[in-house]
């Protein structure tokens, strides 16, 4: 009998998939529940275990290529008088009708093939502090969207306003479910304060003292923290960072911030002036306004900016959605509002589950410089550090000046150092003529 | 090295799932089976149950065919046809387990079996011979026995259980069924429908005790009708064994009675299969009812050896069995796939059906928690009408906090396949608006669930 292995479809959302690496070779046999392949899906590599068993007479699907699922990868005889060229030819058929275009079954780019090295890990799956693994809905526009969340956890994350994307599920398969949105909400961890509802206890901090002398506290990590550290860490180590740094002349900057507070009713911060230039910019550097996706990057028209806000004892990163078709004005008003709602703990998951691109600015510390991890899926992540009197060189001339460093940090799979260069030259552009900003 | 990297005991709904399950994972699998492969639930309980229950359904819509139009007249039941074909559906499914066993190339090893150790087991075949088997996991899987009490002494013939039930092949004019339970009203169900007179005692004040009591009370109501005689928080005190039958000696709030029939159907609970197993030897432990202790992952006192089905207790169902086995597979696999007890669904195939999982009314109530409960009736829908079944209901059990379903009850013609949508819904935490905004074809039984859905929200269309 002929048995054809079919592209499994690893996760309810996979559509295709790459398959990384082959684990059996033509002419093996192998049992039902041997590990033919592995399969890098839209949230991470699985084996892939045969139904049947066999013999294997032909591989279809190189490794490193991407296939759709239900595609013929391999197909196994297991009698001797078995057809295998009808085979073959039929199982080509049916991958060709499946592809429908000429770019699959096509290695895919260099980052993903290198098929020599077996153990090499392929593509890291997006760390998901941002989760959205569907790519045709890349944000989550609804409470728990794109999340794998039981529809009881989903209603008591919008009534605690739980980020469902900083709870790690331990239903079927890393699904979402009641008890896991209870215990975040109980220890207080992806959720932002305890006002949202009185039942919710403050986080306990276990505090040890075994030794009044000993001037040493252990303090055990909240949930949250836990979280953000193992996110980050994911982050850190699976995406290739690299940074760029540049120094923005702010003398107009602080000057145009005087005079628009002179205006009365107006309050405008660097931070504000800041988020709209970094709209604008996106605009125009479209390859920073996006998303990664293990094997696609998704490029977003609108500049959704995360902005990051420390709440107690975390962060939290709020969307100011479709900045670049809001004002100064607008920008500043929003990202205050955001700011006390996450304090209150009081954001909806609409409000901070997305976002295209993360500032983070801790410039009224007045620090030098810093650089920040970035938020997966998005690509990139800017870091303001604070402005500084500082002499400066002008027409030859020492004079006295003001200078702010940011740093970008990216995403070397989905953004190179030319694109990060050049983004950074708008933004200083913008920054450095603020009156741009205004229109 | 051992001769098997998993031995079965029992190739009932839980050892036979086991085996094979544990087989697709790559081990090295035996089972070890005294009498039929497929155990109580294919032999002597679900199937050939199911079997006789059809009879009997169809059978009930003959003698109401003018209700429908149609004619058929002095219509009557072939008993011993109808027996011999319930025996012979019984044995066609314990053949398919034969073919899946070995298809998966499972050992089968046919004989009793008991402890040497805790990784041995003697198997006596029917010849006397013994042959010792090595393994390194063992999961018992041996079933129950029916509950037997001094003061009922069953004898196979005019004092009978759900087995010797199953094989007589002759109807009794009249009989007495103890226990209200599953067993007692499918049986009741059975033989009254094809003519014999039937009494049910109950020690409980309800019919089907594990159910809802609104939904227990649909199904006392309907039994009544087709005249059964049905006796409530009654105790049996005696069996009078006459030479052609039995008197029955009641006691119902200190007031005696008795009845007098030809059959008794033992049905008050079940045992653990432990004895001759030789427990002590391998040290593995029974708690206070007699069932074999077990931890989440279904393993015993004793690493390696697990349990599952009836034999280790808590609800005897075929499908809890089946799922236990899964669990102690996977955990012997490395893996930990508890089973939730909560969501284990419970079917009674008489007519009116009953299926339920999750909480009743009284056990919500008595969590303390607000809890909404939402309600459709089958007189309300077309499709229950049509079909000439308009007598029950769905009801919906929801927490009230967020609408959480966690208990579903129906009574009514095709209750037990309706449930399937409601074991999914609270596996996956369903709230009220999903099934309420879950497009439900029209025109179905199940329409019935999403408008006790929409009961519960307030904006039922129809009713």
């Amino acid at each position: 009998m002929i048995i054809e292995q079919l592209m499994p479809a690893l996760s309810p959302t996979m559509t295709e998939g790459t398959l990384v690496a082959w684990r059996v070779k033509k002419g093996d046999v192998i049992k039902a529940g041997t590990v033919i392949a592995e399969i890098q899906t839209d949230k991470a590599v699985a084996d892939w275990d045969a139904a049947d068993g066999g013999t294997v007479v032909e591989i279809l699907i190189e490794a490193g290529s991407l296939a759709k699922v239900n595609m013929v990868a391999a197909i196994l005889s297991t009698k001797k008088d078995d057809d295998i060229p009808a085979a073959i030819a039929k199982a080509k058929a049916t991958n060709a009708k499946l592809a429908g275009s000429a770019v699959m079954a096509a290695p895919v780019s260099a980052l993903v093939s290198a098929p020599a090295a077996a153990a090499q890990p392929a593509v890291p799956s997006a760390p998901a502090l941002v989760s959205t693994p569907n790519a045709a809905a890349p944000r989550a526009e609804k409470p728990g969207r794109g999340v794998r969340i039981s529809p009881v956890a989903a209603k008591i994350a919008a009534a605690f306003a739980i980020d469902v994307r900083l709870v790690i599920g331990t239903g079927p398969d890393g699904r979402i479910v009641k008890a896991d949105i209870e215990a975040a909400a109980k220890s207080g961890s992806a959720k932002l304060g305890a006002s949202a509802s009185a039942k919710a206890e403050k986080p306990k901090l276990k505090v040890l003292r075994p030794d009044a002398s000993q001037a040493q506290t252990t303090v055990a990590l909240s949930p949250m923290r836990q979280i953000i550290g193992k996110r980050l860490l994911e982050s850190k180590t699976q995406i290739p960072h690299f940074y760029v740094t540049e120094t923005i002349e702010a003398s107009a900057l602080m000057m145009i911030r005087e005079q628009l507070n002179l205006l009365d009713g107006l309050k405008v911060t660097v931070n504000d002036l800041i988020v709209r230039a970094t709209a604008l910019a996106l605009r125009v550097h479209p390859k920073l306004s996006a998303t990664f996706h293990g094997d696609r990057v998704v490029q977003h028209d609108s500049s959704d900016i995360s902005v990051a806000v420390a709440i107690p004892d975390g962060l939290i990163t709020p969307i100011v959605a479709k900045a670049h078709t809001k004002s100064v004005r607008q920008i500043g008003d929003e990202v205050r509002s955001l700011a006390k709602k996450a304090v209150e703990g009081k954001l909806q998951p609409s409000e901070f589950q997305g976002g295209s691109f993360t500032i983070s600015n801790l410039g009224m510390f007045g620090i030098e410089a810093f650089a920040a991890i970035i938020n997966p899926p998005q690509v990139a992540i800017l870091a303001v550090a604070g402005i500084k009197d500082v002499p400066v060189v002008k027409n030859g001339q020492v004079v006295a000046g003001k200078t702010m460093q940011v740093t970008l940090s990216a995403d070397h799979r989905a953004v190179d150092g030319a694109d990060a260069a050049a983004f950074l030259k708008t933004l200083r552009e913008l920054l450095e003529a603020p009156a741009t900003l205004l229109g | 090295m051992a001769d098997f990297e998993v031995l079965i005991i029992g190739a009932g709904p839980g050892g036979y799932v086991a085996a094979i399950k544990a087989a697709q994972h790559g081990k090295k699998v035996a089972v070890i089976e005294k009498e039929n492969l497929g155990g109580v639930c294919l032999n002597w309980g679900c199937i050939p149950t199911k079997a006789l229950l059809k009879s009997a359904e169809i059978l009930d819509g003959m003698k109401h065919a003018k209700d429908y139009g149609l004619k058929a007249e002095n219509v009557s039941a072939d008993y011993a046809a109808v027996i011999k074909r319930s025996r012979d559906v019984a044995g066609g499914m314990s053949k398919g387990i034969d073919f899946l066993l070995k298809k998966n190339k499972v050992t089968i090893l046919l004989g009793t079996a008991a402890f040497v150790d805790a990784h041995t087991l003697a198997v006596t075949k029917a010849d006397g011979s013994v042959q010792n088997v090595t393994a390194d996991n063992v999961i018992i899987a041996s079933g129950h026995k029916p509950r037997t009490f001094p003061h009922l002494p069953v004898d196979g013939k005019q004092v009978v259980n759900y087995r010797h039930m199953l094989a007589a092949t002759e109807q009794p004019k009249s009989m007495l069924a103890i226990g209200a339970g599953a067993i007692g009203m499918e049986f009741s169900y059975f033989l009254s429908t094809l003519g014999t007179q039937v009494t049910v005692v109950e020690v409980l004040d309800q019919v089907l005790p594990v159910e809802d009591a609104e939904i227990a009370k649909v199904v006392e109501r309907e039994f009544t009708k087709r005249g059964v005689v049905i006796k409530l928080a009654t105790k049996v005190v005696k069996l009078e064994l006459k030479p052609s039958s039995v008197i029955v000696h009641l006691e119902k709030n200190g007031t005696a009675e008795t009845v007098e029939v030809e059959k008794v159907l033992v049905a008050v609970g079940f045992l653990a299969n432990t004895e001759q197993l030789g427990l002590e030897k391998a040290g593995v432990k029974l708690d206070e009812r007699g069932f074999i202790q077990v931890d989440g992952d279904q393993q015993t006192s004793v690493q390696g050896i697990y349990a599952i089905g009836d034999v280790a207790g808590k609800q005897l169902l075929a499908h809890k069995a089946s799922f236990e086995g899964e669990a102690a597979v996977a955990h012997i696999c490395g893996h930990s796939q508890q089973v939730n007890y909560a969501q284990i669904p419970g079917c009674t195939y008489c007519q009116p059906q009953v299926a339920s999982v999750g909480v009743s009314e009284k056990k919500a109530k008595e969590s303390g928690r607000p809890i909404k409960i939402g309600k459709f009736q089958f007189l309300a829908s077309g499709k229950a009408k049509a079909i000439g079944h308009p007598e029950g209901l769905v009801k919906l059990i929801f927490d009230a906090e967020y609408m959480q379903l966690i208990g579903a009850h129906i009574v009514g013609y095709d209750a037990t396949e309706m449930l399937a949508e409601l074991s999914v819904a609270l596996r996956l935490e369903t709230t009220a608006e999903e099934l309420m905004t879950t497009i439900h074809a029209h025109p179905t039984l199940s329409e019935a669930v999403m408008e006790a859905a929409a009961d519960a929200l307030g904006v039922c269309v129809h009713q």
